[in-house]
């Protein structure tokens, strides 16, 4: 019995003596990574994008809402810099294109029948290179630059949407995936204007939307907007 | 047929990165400099060119000068010859800052029209020059501020107390006699609020510049020098809120928003417009960083404004510059410049209520390896705004804080130099001579100049190493109050201790926050022998080396 109050003393005694945190631990002996940066030989950031469709359809029957057919695009970009100059770099994203299409006699995409709204969703995985121009000195930072680049993608999935009100007052909305037009993939050509985190860019498609079979009239191949580059400043 | 063109034009550019010069570093040349940019040309000689320092310093100059000793007719002060600057103006446009202490101009030139003038036989170079000035507040403008209530009274007696500034006031000390030259990005409402009253009713507001529109108007645009201004001079209904109500003042504006890559030569103007009118101290809460350089180009040599402030403080200026706020920058951490010259006296930042370095305080070392910031202050303030009070964080903030103690400490010892000043704050601060990159000599305390009993620390520990083990035994077993009425310590013990090298440079420091403890045991098992383990407790400093 003694022994084990000694040893509860002790314990005791113990942990008061070595109560502590630590709240502050640098080691200068960590080298820094001094080849990723901004400005560097290599770096990496994400952004997301905001895009509209601007320009004409290529033949008529394939007119869209501007301003409401636009993609959101989410994206990991990498930088490998050649000089203060030059820079290449790729990317990977995510995006999801909406096609709102005008309603009216003429109509012909995806089909000639009229709804009240109708739409047609590209969720897309997508891959780009491209080739980057800066201008003006500048340290550790972005900067001004302009980007040239090729992207494809792959419609992982395509739904049509559609809404619609019936004579009894009721409305219908309706969803239709795994249609047979769409083609699987998309490519294009991409130019950016950027300004550090903020960047103008716009696309243009080459290929088709929708597969040959399917005979449909293209809609329109060029879309610019914004992108915000999510790195520190 | 239609994709041939745009194609090919898109491999042409993609094989054009091959032959690009491979450099980590971007080199400084401007020969991709298409548009036009900022530069500075600088000339060979100031040949035959007449100077009264008489004429062009004010009184107060000339006095520091001869107060220290310093030459009347340094030859930096000597005007750029006016014909070397009419004929750049003939190639060019006017240029827009003319230096006397770099003997150059600043001019927006294209590329062609560089080249054209490294070709006169007066230029000796042409470099380079926008950058951007960056406020060392964290989070500028808009983050970090908040009205001021009731649950800021501690960090507001906080603020008053923590360098132990009674002492100054006890003594009278407030800075008199002391010009201080603040640079900032504009002093939006001194004019108006009260809390700078008396510096109009005393005219102690010497004269004001703002280099940006050339103009005496310096309270437009930001508040950020309002802020700052109030933390070295500002009075609120509660009493002194900066430690330095009597000094006078130089008020420069040299941080312009809307043109934010346009702003080193303003600094350059202001730090010789100070020398001129005067300054015995400049407090600059500005810091160039990622815009123009690179974090291993912060070593003091590298940067205009660094040789700028260097050759300040040889003639005689004590600058003190924030570290900045780059703590918290993954790619940046260390000190910006300015605050990377040797001769500047670098303020970082202490959290409230902890009192320990504040995450976003830029670090050092310097990227040559010398030991930033100096000393600490704390980061938070309560500061008069363009109307009102507010709370404010930023190394921006510590600085002016460090900046009004030198003014008082200065008023006491007038024959101090301005680097014996700068080694007697160093010494006065509350780890001296312990030091880390994170806190510097921690926090400047009057009562080291005033109180015998703070200038020599007794032991308030005992260190012993056995079996690969430093064991340190506190000489006063700790056991915590909450409510500690000393406020500097907000109810927590630091023990501070760091490994160094064989040639003395830190390798690893550490902070404990100790807890109702009164031994500790730091296990140093792999630490090869010659290394040196260094402690503080409780303003006590002692070594053991392994």
């Amino acid at each position: 019995m003694i022994r084990l109050v000694f040893l509860l003393c002790f314990l005791t005694v113990l942990s008061s003596s070595f109560a502590q945190s630590v709240v502050i631990a640098e080691d200068l002996r960590e080298e820094q990574e001094r080849a990723f940066g901004m400005n560097r030989k290599h770096y990496t950031h994400t952004w997301v994008g905001l895009h509209f469709l601007v320009g004409p359809p290529e033949t008529e029957g394939a007119e869209v809402l501007y301003g409401r057919s636009r993609a959101l695009e989410f994206g990991y970009r990498y930088k490998r810099r050649f000089s203060d100059v030059f820079s290449a770099g790729s990317e990977l994203s995510v995006r999801r294109s909406a096609f709102h299409i005008r309603q009216h006699s003429g109509k012909e995409v995806p089909d000639t029948i009229i709804h009240d709204k109708e739409k047609l969703v590209f969720l897309q995985a997508g891959a780009a290179i491209y080739q980057r121009v800066n201008f003006g000195q500048r340290g550790d930072y972005i900067g001004r630059f302009v980007d040239i680049g090729a992207y494809g993608a792959w419609n992982f999935h395509v739904r049509q949407v559609t809404h619609d009100l019936l004579d009894n007052g009721e409305r219908l909305r309706s969803r239709r995936t795994r249609m047979d037009y769409p083609a699987a993939f998309e490519y294009g050509f991409m130019a950016r204007l950027g300004f550090n985190n903020f960047v103008l860019k716009g696309n243009y498609r080459i290929s088709d939307l929708f597969s040959g079979s399917a005979d449909l009239p293209e809609l329109p191949r060029w879309s610019a907007g914004l992108e915000f580059g999510m790195h520190p400043y | 047929m239609r994709y041939c063109l745009p194609l090919a034009a898109f491999l042409v550019l993609l094989t054009v990165n091959p032959v690009a010069t491979v450099s980590t570093l971007p080199g400084k040349d401007y020969s991709a400099t298409a548009s036009q940019a900022s530069f500075w040309v600088f000339f060979t000689d100031k040949e035959g060119v007449a100077f009264d320092p008489y004429d062009y310093f004010d009184e107060k100059a000339i006095q520091r000068r001869k107060a220290h000793g310093i030459c009347l007719y340094d030859p930096l002060n000597f005007p750029v010859k006016e014909e070397y600057i009419h004929q750049i103006e003939k190639l060019t446009d006017k240029p827009l800052v003319v230096s006397r202490w770099f003997n150059a101009v600043h001019l927006t030139l294209c590329r062609f029209e560089a080249i054209a003038l490294e070709e006169l036989d007066f230029v000796r170079e042409v470099r380079p020059a926008s950058m951007r000035l960056v406020p060392a507040a964290a989070g500028f403008p808009f983050v970090g501020f908040s009205a001021v209530g009731k649950e800021h009274e501690k960090l507001f007696r906080t603020q008053k107390t923590h360098m132990y500034t009674g002492y100054f006031r006890e003594r009278g000390l407030d800075g008199s006699g002391i010009r201080i030259a603040v640079f900032d990005a504009g002093f939006r409402g001194v004019k108006t609020h009260a809390a700078f009253r008396h510096l109009y009713e005393n005219d102690q507001i010497i004269a004001t510049w703002d280099f940006h529109r050339q103009r005496e108007n310096v309270y437009v645009s930001s508040a950020h020098g309002t802020m700052v201004l109030s933390a070295i001079a500002g009075i609120l209904d509660e009493g002194p809120v900066g430690m330095a109500t009597g000094a006078e003042f130089l008020l420069a504006r040299t941080e312009i928003f809307r043109e934010p890559l346009a702003e080193e030569q303003y600094w350059l103007a202001a730090v010789e417009w100070a020398d001129r009118m005067g300054a015995d101290i400049i407090n600059s809460s500005l810091g160039y960083i990622f815009h123009r350089y690179f974090p291993e180009e912060m070593d003091g040599r590298t940067s205009l404004v660094a040789r700028a402030a260097t050759i300040a403080a040889q003639k005689g200026i004590l600058v003190v510059n924030a570290a900045g706020n780059m703590g918290n920058n993954d790619q940046w951490r260390i000190i910006v410049t300015p605050a990377d010259a040797d001769s500047v006296l670098t303020v970082g930042a202490l959290e409230f209520p902890s009192m320990l370095r504040a995450s976003y305080s830029s670090v050092g070392p310097t990227a040559d390896g010398r030991r930033k910031p100096n000393v600490s202050a704390l980061g938070t303030v309560i500061a008069a705004n363009r109307r009102r009070l507010t709370t404010v964080s930023g190394t921006s903030f510590a600085s002016p804080q460090v900046t009004a103690f030198a003014a008082c400490l200065w008023q006491n010892f007038p024959t101090m130099s301005n680097m014996d000043l700068f080694r007697a704050i160093e010494r006065s601060a509350s780890l001296h001579p312990y030091y880390d990159y994170a806190h510097g000599h921690g926090v400047p305390r009057a009562s080291y100049f005033f109180d015998d009993r703070i200038a020599v620390a007794r032991p308030t520990f005992d260190l012993s190493f056995k079996n690969d083990s430093v064991r340190i035994r506190l000489r006063e077993f700790i056991q915590l109050n909450p409510d500690t009425e000393d406020q500097n310590k907000a109810g927590n013990e630091y023990l501070y201790y760091q490994l160094r090298n064989e040639t003395g440079s830190i390798e690893k420091y550490f902070v404990l926050d100790l807890q109702d403890a009164n031994k500790l045991i730091i296990n140093v098992e792999g630490f090869k022998p010659g290394k040196e383990l260094l402690v503080h407790f409780r303003g006590y400093t002692s070594g053991i080396r392994l």
